[in-house]
């Protein structure tokens, strides 16, 4: 894989803007399209017109739905599994891939470790490429001071994400990366559970609207206790996954030397957490990384209001695979 | 200029750092650590005791930095010990649950795991000592691999020659365990290439090295095993069962948070770890704030490494002889409250607050202190007459408190404020010890002043000349941190954080002003709180029940009559609170918002009280004292009330309750809190 100052090979994955209006245009010709359920208007809009001969929700207990509240388009598949790999794997079971099905999925209401597994796995079976969309909102409800997550259960790594780590005698090799988003409580469980590793932050600039990159500044310092030890602060566009994922390599080639173990946490926005995927799926797996994530048992399921664009990401797992040093 | 207190926890600092700013005055924590010990022990602290850096101390890597690897040989043979420190997060042992496989099959995977991970790390440390003390040519290298290999049942197909060579192997067999367990993500069964059984590495290594390599020879291998609250219950399990049985040359340190010890038990049947026998347990934050550890000069030591290594140096003025002086000096010091308390009475006209007080208690309860004697507003003003003592307003306020002590006990007003107003004269001349005032302050001093204050409405809004001046100055920090030094530590970073963005001069005489104290003060005791990882609903429970515990004894210690001085204990009996009351206690006394106090009273004979207290470091917020000495008893009901319950009507019921009987006119009747006066409403917390 080449990735320099003026190049990157990341950066051969496409992307595409997409005004609401042209929707059902553009996102067409899909055999299934996969959505998670919550009730924010950005969601529901755009499952209604994206053209798929198969609609599937993926109705998460984490937002407890009500079963009078589910939606009535589309087809729900309720999950009851606990940990994120039986409940995508629950939901691949009762609706097989078929060879060549042109999937689309809508990240935005996704629970992310789900995501992040759904990706894993379609990437563990070779699939060739799959549509990943985002709908930005034109604004959190409450700015700043949005509550995403409930309280935290735990903090593990993704299931499909577990690296192989030392432990070595010296402690100066553990780095941390954090996305950092706006949720205060999940950076600070983070950061508290690798106290000893040095941090990186990753900040999304440019953020998705302007007055986010503020609201996100501010909710980061208030947990830099936390943090501890920052040793560099970065920056990936919020919107994009793939230069993310170029930031993330650029940034850990830059300090291989030093690195025994490596951890990764986006927490940040729904493209950053496909930006870490495709870094770990391009340069991780069977390395001492993981990506890990303090998991909650129950979130917001409406933050934001409007829809201000959707954007559309090829992840393309065959020239991931051409690209990739094996 | 930088903040020297920055980084406040152990795991920030690289082993330049643990090693740079050790301090151990009288080297009594290598006495109370004794690494070479073969009893094993457990490191029981709260968050910010120092067990990491206590731990990473006297580890190999440290140890090497402080005498220089060129020394190790005979300081090794000296202090008769490796040792070797792990933490337990960062290996994510939850990955050695569910997937759809058992618990026993998780149970022998996470066996062979742990083997492979003290394996190493033994080996890696062993070599390291090996290469310091030269001794790499002392013994035959391939028959000790030979031995080595022939702890595992099945030889490997590959040639092992050399340790470098052995330990790449025991790596080989930790990475392919590692894709395995993680690949049962995607429900593919797990086949290890090799299985071993428990102690096999870790007491097996250790023999092998103290038989065939010299230098070697009657060494101990302490294994530090940090963060143990990080493991589960059947994983604690396991290595509780080494620790049992344990086989020479190994021992080992277990450091955990309170109540971080899950279990007890081991894998023998029902056997459970035994104090004494199976291992010894070290407290340690119980044994910093004992009198055996001069922790204030702990602190004060540490505050001053901080500051010398963050400088490269004294700062200008300084020296080793006069650099404590120096840094207590940098302090703007508060005025006393009664000095506060006088310039603020100048400013008002008419009679002081706590006066003003009495005068509408008794105007509102005319009907029942009717039967006290007294019959009209004449009487009134006779009262508040006698009361008055406006040359001193300690003694004037205290004649109050006396007053509505009198008024509890139903005596008759107008001679018991006669009685009041002769025992303050008698004070303010030559106080005999048994005179009421004398009396009084003996134990409620800091409430009397604290209570002006409030009376005043000198809360936090006022800054640093009101309540929060209580919480100020290092010596008052030294208190608050109450053995977890990384609370001081905190509070000195918050305070110079301040002081650094005000351009104030951190090195110099009085130039960190009470402003930049009072806010670094308070900044520090909301981190505090806001650091609690408790996780899941436990975190909102906790919450919830430290601020009913800290708001009702706040009340209380405000109210006109408190029972006891200096109020912010509670004692509550575990065995008879209900399992959820005694879950919720646990985990706020895990994350040091209770501290468990030594005292174990007993209300009723055979009755066994646990006493606990509000962290010192939360006080600043529900302006509760520092010292702590006032107790309140909780029953079942009302830990069920404050603990337990989702819902505030319950504890606010228990409230008005414990608030009205310390309250004019001090009957059962619950107070009326829509006209509660602004006393109780201090702050919006």
């Amino acid at each position: 894989m080449i990735t320099n100052p003026i190049y990157s090979d990341y950066l051969l994955f496409e992307k595409e803007s997409i005004k609401p209006q042209d929707i059902g245009a553009k996102l067409a010709g899909y055999d299934r399209f996969i959505s998670a359920y919550n009730s924010s208007e950005r969601v529901c809009e755009v499952f209604k017109q994206v053209v798929a001969i198969n609609t599937h929700w993926l109705i998460f207990p984490e937002y407890q739905i009500d079963h009078s509240d589910l939606p009535t388009f589309g087809t729900c598949h309720i999950v009851n599994a606990v940990e994120e790999n039986d409940a995508i794997l629950d939901y691949l079971a009762s609706f097989p891939l078929n060879a060549g099905e042109r999937i689309c999925i809508d990240s935005t209401g996704f629970i992310r470790p789900h995501l992040m597994f759904l990706l894993r796995y379609l990437h563990l079976i070779k699939w060739p490429s799959v549509d990943v969309i985002y709908s930005e909102p034109e604004r959190y409800k409450s700015g700043s001071r949005t509550q995403f997550s409930d309280h935290i259960s735990e903090v593990r790594p993704v299931r499909g994400f577990e690296g192989s780590h030392s432990r070595p005698l010296d402690s100066d090799g553990d780095y941390l990366i954090v996305g950092c988003g706006y949720d205060t409580d999940l950076m600070h469980a983070i950061s508290n559970t690798h106290k000893q590793a040095i941090k990186i932050q990753v900040f999304p600039f440019p953020p998705l609207r302007p007055h986010m990159y503020q609201e996100n500044r501010l909710k980061t310092e208030q947990c830099q206790g936390a943090f501890g030890r920052v040793m560099e602060q970065c920056f990936a566009p919020g919107y994009d996954p793939f230069v993310t994922a170029h930031t993330l390599d650029r940034v850990v080639t830059a300090n291989a030397g030093s690195i025994d173990n490596l951890y990764l946490t986006p927490l940040a926005t729904k493209p950053q957490v496909l930006g870490f995927v495709w870094y770990y799926l391009a340069k991780c797996i069977n390395k001492p990384v993981s990506i890990v994530f303090p998991f909650s048992k129950g979130y917001n399921r409406e933050t934001s209001t409007g829809l201000s664009e959707v954007w559309r990401y090829q992840m393309d797992f065959n020239l991931l695979a051409s690209i990739t040093t094996p | 200029m930088s903040n020297p207190f920055y980084l406040t926890r152990a795991a920030d600092l690289d082993d330049n750092q643990i090693t740079k700013l050790w301090v151990d005055p009288s080297s009594n924590l290598m006495r109370m650590l004794r690494p070479a010990s073969r009893l094993p022990m457990l490191i029981l602290g709260g968050r910010g005791s120092g067990k990491t850096h206590l731990l990473r101390y006297f580890s190999y890597p440290v140890q090497r930095r402080v005498y220089g690897a060129d020394k190790m040989l005979s300081h090794v043979r000296d202090t008769g010990y490796l040792g070797i420190h792990t933490r337990c997060m960062g290996l994510y042992t939850n990955r050695f649950t569910a997937k759809r496989m058992s618990e026993s099959q998780w149970q022998a995977l996470f066996s062979f795991y742990v083997e492979l991970w003290f394996g190493q790390l033994i080996l890696q440390t062993a070599l390291d000592f090996i290469k310091d003390a030269n001794a790499l040519d002392s013994f035959d290298e391939n028959d000790v691999v030979r031995q080595l290999i022939g702890l595992f049942d099945d030889k490997p197909s590959q040639v092992i020659q050399t340790l470098t060579e052995y330990s790449a192997f025991l790596k080989h067999l930790q990475r392919d365990l590692d894709g395995q367990v993680n690949m049962a993500s995607f429900r593919q069964p797990i086949c290890p290439q090799f299985l071993i059984n428990s102690g096999r590495l870790t007491f097996g290594i250790p023999k092998i090295f103290g038989e065939s390599i010299p230098c070697l020879k009657e060494i101990q291998f302490t294994l530090f095993i940090d963060e143990y609250e990080h493991l589960y219950v059947e994983q604690q399990k396991n290595i509780n069962t080494l620790l049992r049985e344990r086989e020479n040359p190994v021992s080992f340190k277990i450091g955990a948070r309170l109540h971080g010890m899950r279990t007890y038990q081991t894998w023998g049947g029902d056997e459970e770890l035994k104090e004494g026998s199976d291992y010894e347990l070290l407290n340690l934050d119980v044994d910093l704030r004992s009198d055996k550890f001069n922790y204030q000069e702990f602190a004060t030591e540490l505050c001053l490494a901080r500051i010398k290594f963050e400088n490269s140096g004294w700062p200008s003025g300084w020296n080793d002889q006069n650099a404590a002086l120096m840094f207590a000096k940098t302090f703007e010091a508060s005025l006393p409250v009664e000095e506060t308390v006088r310039l603020q009475l100048q400013k008002r006209s008419g009679d002081s607050p706590w006066i003003e007080n009495v005068s509408s208690a008794l105007t509102a309860h005319l009907n029942v202190v009717g039967k006290l004697g007294i019959n009209n507003a004449q009487d009134v003003v006779t009262i508040l007459e006698r009361l008055r003592f406006v040359d001193n307003p300690l003694i004037e306020k205290t004649s109050t408190f006396i007053f509505y002590g009198a008024w509890e006990d139903q005596q008759n007003l107008l001679e018991a404020a006669e009685s009041i107003q002769n025992s303050a004269l008698e004070y303010s001349l030559k106080p005999k010890p048994e005179n009421l005032h004398a009396k009084k302050l003996n134990h409620f001093s800091e409430d009397m002043r604290d209570q002006m204050l409030a009376d005043l409405k000198m809360d936090q809004n006022v800054g640093p000349k009101g309540l929060l001046s209580r919480y100020l100055g290092v010596e008052t920090w030294i208190r608050m941190s109450d053995g977890i030094i990384r609370n001081f530590i905190t509070t000195l970073k918050h305070v110079y954080d301040w002081a650094l963005f005000r351009g104030e001069g951190i090195y110099s005489s009085s130039a960190i002003t009470l402003s930049s104290q009072s806010q670094g003060v308070l900044d520090a005791s909301r981190w505090f709180i806001n650091d609690a990882n408790v996780l899941e609903s436990d975190r909102g429970m906790v919450d919830a029940s430290v601020k009913r515990i800290a708001n009702l004894l706040r009340k209380l210690r405000f109210s006109e009559k408190p029972s006891e001085c200096s109020l912010c204990r509670f004692s509550v009996n575990l065995n008879t609170t209900s399992p959820q009351a005694r879950r919720i206690i646990e985990a706020a006394e895990m994350w040091s918002f209770f501290i468990r106090d030594r005292d174990r009273r007993q209300r009723n004979p055979g009755e066994q009280l646990t006493v606990l207290r509000i962290n010192p470091l939360v006080a600043p917020q529900y302006y509760l004292p520092v010292s702590a000495r006032g107790n309140i008893d909780l029953s079942a009901e009302d830990c069920l009330a404050i603990f337990a319950s989702q819902n505030d009507a319950d504890f606010k019921r228990i409230e008005r309750e414990k608030v009205g009987r310390c309250t004019p006119p001090f009957n059962k009747r619950l107070i009326d809190y829509d006209n509660e006066p602004d006393l109780l409403r201090l702050s919006s917390i």
